[in-house]
C-alpha cells in the first residue's frame, strides 16, 4: 500500500477546483448537493484514515491499552513511519473530535437560545422584531421561524420585502441548515475541506435566492433586495489584502440574478469543464472511499485472525 | 459543587454570567449536563445560590417552591407575562400589584426579581415611591424580544458560522460593485 495509505488525508486537495467549477456553472440546488455530498464522504474517509493510523501506528507500543495484536508487523510494513504517523495520529483525531463536538454544541445552544428569545411572541412563523440593527435570518427547528429586524424591513420596498422572506423560507424549505453543518463538520473533520465549505454556503444562498426570484416572479427585485440589505448592513470590519480581494459573494450573488436563471441539468455532459469536474468529484471521492475502506477491511480480517473470538 | 461550577465557567464574561443553566455546566470538558434541569444536581448546584447567574435565579427560586413537578417554564416566558401585566395597569405599579395580577404561585421575590432583570435589559423603568419601586413599562413584548435576540446574536462572536443570514459582509470593494450593479437593476425595466 505504501503512501497509498495516507491517500484519505490529502484528497481533498483535488476537490478544491471542483468546488469552484460546480459554484460557477452548476445550478445551485445541484451544486450545493453535489459538493456536501462530496464533502461530507472525504471528512468520513479521512476521519476513518486517522483512527485506523492510530490503530496500527500504536497499538504495539508500551502502555497502550489496545491489544498488540491490532497492530501486525506485516499491517505495519504497509505504512510508512507507522509509529511517528500513529503518535501523530491521536492529537488530531482528538482535535477533530473535540473541534466536531463543539461546533455542534454551538449550533445548538445559539439556535435554542434564538428559539426562546422569541418565545414571548405569538406563534407566526415569521417574527419582525423593532431593532435598529439590520439582520433577517432563518431560524430552523420545530416549525422554523424568520426573524427579520425593523432596522432593515425600513430600507426595503414592499417587493423586496416579499424576496427577503420568500429567501429565508426557502433556506427552511429546503433544510439549508443541514448542508451548511454537514460542510461545517467536514471542514472542521479535515482543514483542506474549507474551500467546500466556502463554496456550500454560497451555492446554499444562491438556491434560496433563485427559489425566492421564483416565487417573488422576478430576478431583479431579489437582487435589489439583496444589493439594499448589503449595503445597509455593517460593512465587514478589516479590509485587509483589498488588492486580491476578488467580488465577495453578495456582489456574485446579485450579478449572478441580473443574468438569466441557471438550467438544472440532470447530470452535466462528459466533454464540458463542468462534467470533468462531475466526474472527477466522483472518482476522486470514490477512491478516497475505497482507499479507507480497504484499510478498514484489512484491519477487521487482522482483528479476527489476531483475536480468537 | 456550586464552587466547582464556578471554577469550571468560561472565564471573561463575569463569574456569574452565564455558568450553568441552559449552557451545561461542563464547558471546559465538554460534557453536557444541565444544572437547571432535573436530580439531585440542581439542589446542590444551584441551591439557588451557585453560580447560576442572575438570570436564572428567579425562575429556580420559583421551581424550589414545590412545583418541581410542574414544566418548567421557558425562559423569558415570565418575563413576557410580567411585561403584559406591566402594560395592562394604568400607571406606575409596584411589584405587588403585578404579583397579584399574575395570580399565579409566583412568589414575591421572583416578581422583584423579573422586574430587575427587565429594568438591566432597559425593557421597564422604575420610581421610588416611599419605601419601595413603582414600575413602568418601557418597551412592548416585541421590544423585549428584539433586546434578548441582540443578546443571542452579539454573544456570537461568529454568527455566520451558525446562522445563516440573508447577506453577508461586504469586502473592501464590494460596496462599489453592488452600488454598480444596483442602478443596472433598477434603471432597467422589470425583466
Amino acid at each position: 500500500m505504501g503512501v497509498f495509505v495516507f491517500l484519505p488525508l490529502v484528497l481533498p486537495l483535488t476537490a478544491w477546483p471542483i468546488a469552484r467549477l460546480a459554484e460557477q456553472h452548476l445550478h445551485p440546488r445541484t451544486a450545493t448537493r453535489l459538493v456536501t455530498a462530496v464533502a461530507g464522504v472525504m471528512a468520513l474517509c479521512s476521519t476513518l484514515c486517522l483512527a485506523l493510523l492510530m490503530v496500527v501506528g500504536t497499538a504495539q507500543l508500551p502502555g497502550n491499552p489496545l491489544p498488540d495484536g491490532w497492530s501486525d508487523p506485516e499491517v505495519r510494513a504497509a505504512v510508512p513511519f507507522d509509529e511517528v504517523a500513529g503518535r501523530a495520529a491521536i492529537p488530531a483525531l482528538l482535535a477533530v473530535f473535540v473541534a466536531c463536538g463543539r461546533l455542534a454544541w454551538r449550533h445548538r445552544t445559539v439556535r435554542r437560545a434564538a428559539h426562546r428569545a422569541l418565545t414571548a411572541r405569538p406563534g407566526t412563523p415569521v417574527v419582525v422584531l423593532p431593532d435598529e440593527e439590520p439582520y433577517a435570518y432563518a431560524l430552523p427547528g420545530g416549525r422554523g421561524r424568520i426573524v427579520a429586524s425593523t432596522g432593515l424591513l425600513a430600507h426595503l420596498r414592499p417587493a423586496e420585502r416579499r424576496a427577503l422572506f420568500a429567501h429565508e423560507r426557502a433556506h427552511l424549505a429546503a433544510g439549508h441548515h443541514r448542508f451548511l453543518l454537514v460542510v461545517q463538520l467536514a471542514a472542521r473533520a479535515n482543514p483542506f475541506l474549507r474551500p467546500l465549505r466556502t463554496a456550500v454556503v454560497y451555492t446554499a444562498e444562491r438556491w434560496a435566492d433563485e427559489d425566492a426570484a421564483r416565487a417573488v416572479g422576478s430576478r431583479r427585485t431579489v437582487a435589489r433586495a439583496i444589493g439594499r440589505a448589503a449595503l445597509v448592513s455593517r460593512p465587514s470590519p478589516s479590509p485587509t489584502f483589498a488588492a486580491l480581494a476578488s467580488p465577495g459573494p453578495v456582489p456574485r450573488r446579485v450579478a449572478a440574478l441580473l443574468r438569466p436563471a441557471p438550467v438544472a441539468h440532470r447530470w452535466p455532459p462528459a466533454r464540458t469543464a463542468v462534467g470533468l469536474a462531475a466526474w472527477g468529484a466522483a472518482v476522486g471521492t470514490a477512491v478516497s472511499a475505497m482507499s479507507s475502506a480497504n484499510s478498514a477491511v484489512t484491519m477487521v480480517l487482522i482483528l479476527r485472525a489476531a483475536t480468537p473470538l | 459543587m456550586g464552587l466547582w461550577i464556578s471554577t469550571m465557567g468560561r472565564s471573561g464574561t463575569g463569574p456569574r454570567r452565564r455558568l450553568g443553566c441552559g449552557y451545561g455546566i461542563g464547558y471546559g470538558i465538554g460534557i453536557g449536563i444541565r444544572c437547571c434541569g432535573y436530580g439531585i444536581g440542581i439542589r446542590y448546584g444551584c441551591g439557588c445560590g451557585c453560580g447560576c447567574g442572575r438570570e436564572e435565579r428567579g425562575m429556580v427560586r420559583e421551581r424550589h417552591d414545590g412545583s418541581a413537578s410542574r414544566r418548567r417554564r421557558g425562559q423569558g416566558e415570565l418575563e413576557g407575562l410580567v411585561l403584559a401585566a406591566l402594560r395592562s395597569a394604568d400607571g406606575p405599579v409596584n411589584a405587588g400589584w403585578v404579583q397579584e395580577r399574575l395570580g399565579a404561585d409566583l412568589a414575591y421575590t421572583t416578581v422583584v426579581t423579573i422586574l430587575t432583570r427587565l429594568l438591566a435589559k432597559g425593557a421597564v423603568t422604575r420610581q421610588r415611591a416611599g419605601r419601595s419601586f413603582v414600575w413602568e413599562p418601557a418597551a412592548d413584548e416585541a421590544g423585549l424580544a428584539a433586546l434578548r435576540m441582540r443578546k443571542v446574536l452579539d454573544g456570537e462572536s461568529d454568527r455566520e458560522a451558525v446562522l445563516a443570514s440573508f447577506v453577508t459582509a461586504l469586502g473592501p470593494d464590494d460596496e462599489q460593485l453592488i452600488r454598480a450593479l444596483l442602478n443596472e437593476a433598477t434603471d432597467e425595466p422589470e425583466g
